[in-house]
């Protein structure tokens, strides 16, 4: 009488007493230990997923993640991850040669231990090997990541020689292969899609001071409009790169002693002659490194322009040195202690010194790992171990500010003034055209 | 970020750029396994690692689900050397707003003193302040069986800002897919089981997520004190918007994992592989906040 009276209870689709038989099934199936708790759960799940009982056989409880992944992806990654094919399926043709590129794998053993992780480091690497047989860039490697809000920027550097032409450019910039412009940048979003590398294009002086004064945070989109005052001319592709040659500019370092200044001309420099790099215990300080490359002009260049046309009365070289004097080079090859509060130093990892395997017992090997990290660019990590250095970029792309960033407000829109009040002409009589007379 | 799971979600974390170090990991699991049998939480879970220029704070937090009513206790820990947690201290509301305008990085130091209120070396505190080497004036109640004493003024050292930035950190960005928890019918919250995951299409729309503390908005908290709050899963405050646009979510490139970053406090994210019960957040950063944010846009 009871079934009955349960049967009564009805819904669309059951009854309480079905419902009960249902759920009671499930939980026996389930044998979970905490089943008084999840008596209310067991009741929902089985009314929402239809659950009955005399088809107990075919439910299982076995926790199977359903993984699908698309099949666009899994073709594109497989492509990526495969021995790179420039033809077609059909007629595989094989690269035939790339230039140099570091192998980013054992890189990223390194990075681990300065506590930066490399994601998906192989694809990074393949599509770097693919970069580099495509666009025909020699000395390539990974510059690193730049954090965006909707999507990231995977960054390579090196030297495109494919020839491209940049047409007539303005004097102020400094043609391809000079100055700023000496590397070549390229910006992709996403590793599977080999066509996504792009170069990021040249950039003028102007657009390197505007990117000085403005804080931004990069949305992904390389064609966005950058909205900002004091207005910066140009798309994100062009505050991009600003930012990651401004980045290069004055974080790259190198071991003291590995390039010198070259005589007469101390502002270029050239790598020591006979220079073997030190051992572990000679680079554990700020002091033992300096920089690499030059600082970037307060003129947002590399090198002073002269202009062509001189001022009267002044010599060029007079006037050269006038233009410098104003906006000073600053030293190259400085070491990195004389910034303040601009570089951190760690070693991490096993130090003890080992004996080599030859006889040579002064040269020990030391597997310790010395990081230095920029405080001013927060992200920059140069890393060094057993004679291998490499550097990596992995932030969001503008610098540690101790203030608060308050932009620039617009100049003042000025009123117009009112109009002068408007008088009719004065139309002599005598000024009005003669009537043509008969 | 579940401590028998550090990883395998470590490639989460990835995505942002971060990791632990093969000796920071085995350290870090040693002094977690130590941490959790001397004192007993429902769940231990490792909350991130805040950079220094001399060494790095690394949080844990402890979870006690049961007894407690709609939102479960937590309870930070924080080691520097990474031999033995300790408790994060209190939080002392008068210094909120200065510590709010510290933008210098973290020491690494836990002692170091920001803000001095007592002296140092010989020098004479206000003469309006109580002396802290004297004993202090006990003040009697009248049945004399109350005894107040006065606490000497503490310095403000760097592991009480610290605690502030830890726990602002998990109060505007922890979060949770929704679904991923319940409520019992005595209104205490516990993991679903029956949680299978976000699909690919839910797992990238930042609707599905919602906030990991005591709701703070009134219609939130009205749901959560209807009878029939079990039987909802989104009982807790969607992600804020203020400022628009602070969180990013993102996928890696087989579009399965998924991770949600906060820009206000970079280095911070919640991330779920979708498809499965794995989900998470951690703070891997420097804990300076990112106040310039509604400029950046």
């Amino acid at each position: 009488m009871l079934k009955e009276k349960l049967q009564e209870v009805k819904d669309q689709n059951t009854n309480l007493y079905e419902h009960l038989n249902n759920v009671l099934t499930k939980i026996l199936l389930d044998n979970p230990k905490n089943a008084f708790e999840l008596f209310e759960d067991y009741s929902f799940q089985v009314k929402s997923n239809g659950f009955k009982f005399e088809k107990y056989n075919e439910f299982d409880n076995a926790e199977r993640s359903k993984i699908n992944m698309d099949q666009s992806i899994q073709q594109k990654t497989l492509k990526l991850i495969n021995k790179i094919n420039l033809g077609t399926d059909e007629e595989p043709q094989e690269a035939t040669q790339t230039g140099y590129l570091p192998n980013l794998i054992e890189e990223s053993y390194l990075y681990e231990w300065a506590g930066i992780g490399i994601d998906e480091n192989y694809k990074i690497f393949k599509a770097l090997t693919l970069l580099s047989v495509t666009k025909q860039a020699s000395k390539l490697r990974f510059w690193g990541k730049i954090m965006g809000r909707q999507k990231d920027y995977y960054i390579a550097e090196g030297i495109a020689t494919s020839q491209v032409e940049d047409g007539e450019l303005p004097p102020e910039v400094e043609p391809r292969g000079t100055g700023i412009n000496t590397k070549s940048y390229w910006a992709c979003n996403d590793l599977l899609n080999d066509k996504d590398w792009i170069e990021l294009p040249l950039i003028t002086p102007q657009q390197i001071n505007t990117s000085r004064l403005i804080k931004y945070m990069f949305t992904g989109n390389l064609e966005s409009d950058v909205i900002t005052n004091p207005y910066f001319f140009g798309k994100e592709k062009h505050l991009l790169k600003a930012q990651i040659v401004r980045i290069t500019q004055s974080t790259v370092i190198i071991p003291k002693g590995q390039y010198i200044l070259r005589e007469g001309e101390p502002r270029e420099i050239d790598p020591t002659p006979e220079y073997k790099l030190p051992g572990f215990h000679d680079l554990k300080t700020l002091n033992d490194w300096m920089h690499f490359n030059q600082n970037i002009l307060n003129c947002g260049r590399l090198v002073h322009l002269i202009p062509s046309e001189l001022p009267e009365g002044i010599e060029p070289e007079v006037y050269q040195k006038q233009i410098e004097n104003a906006d000073p080079f600053e030293n190259r090859l400085k070491p990195i202690s004389n910034d303040k509060n601009a570089w951190k130093i760690r070693i991490v990892g096993d130090t003890t010194d080992y004996n080599p395997l030859s006889k040579d017992t002064n040269n020990k090997v030391n597997n310790g790992v010395i990081i230095i990290k920029s405080l001013v660019w927060p992200g920059l990590v140069t890393v060094y171990s057993n004679k291998v250095l490499s550097q990596l970029y992995y932030g969001y792309g503008y610098k540690a500010t101790n203030n608060h960033f308050y932009p620039k407000q617009p100049q003042q829109v000025q009123s117009e003034q009112p109009d002068l009040p408007e008088q009719s002409e004065p139309n002599f009589p005598a000024e009005i055209p003669q009537q043509q007379q008969d | 970020m579940e401590i028998y799971r550090i990883p395998e979600d470590l490639r989460f974390v990835n995505q942002i750029g971060q990791t632990l170090s093969a000796e920071e990991k085995i350290k870090l699991e040693i002094a977690l396994i130590k941490l959790s049998s001397t004192q007993t939480f429902d769940q231990l879970l490792f909350w991130g690692r805040i950079e220094g220029t001399v060494a790095n704070y690394y949080i844990a937090i402890g979870l006690n689900f049961k007894n407690n009513f709609e939102f479960p206790h937590k309870t930070f820990f924080y080691t520097a050397n990474l031999k033995e947690f300790q408790n994060l201290p209190p939080l002392n509301p008068e210094y909120k707003e200065q510590v709010e305008t510290f933008r210098q990085l973290f020491s690494g130091q836990p002692e170091k003193i920001l803000i001095n209120i007592t002296g140092e070396d010989g020098d004479q505190p206000p003469a309006d302040q109580p002396n802290p080497d004297e004993p202090q004036p006990v003040v009697k109640n009248d049945d004399d069986s109350d005894v107040e004493i006065k606490p000497p003024p503490k310095n403000f050292l760097e592991v009480d800002r610290l605690a502030y930035v830890v726990n602002a950190i998990e109060f505007e960005c922890a979060l949770l897919p929704v679904g991923a928890v319940r409520l019992t019918p005595t209104h205490e919250l516990r993991y679903n089981d029956s949680f299978e995951g976000l699909n690919l299409q839910e797992a990238s729309k930042i609707i599905n997520y919602q906030h990991f503390r005591a709701p703070q908005s009134p219609n939130k908290k009205e749901l959560i004190a209807q009878d029939d709050a079990l039987f909802h899963y989104d009982f807790f405050d969607q992600l804020d918007d203020h400022p628009v646009g602070q969180w990013s979510l993102q996928t890696d490139s087989s579009k399965y994992q998924v991770t949600i970053r906060n820009l206000q406090w970079p280095g911070f994210l919640g991330y779920h592989r979708a498809g499965t019960r794995i989900f998470g957040y951690a703070y891997f950063g420097d804990g300076i906040k990112n106040v310039d944010l509604a400029f950046q846009l």
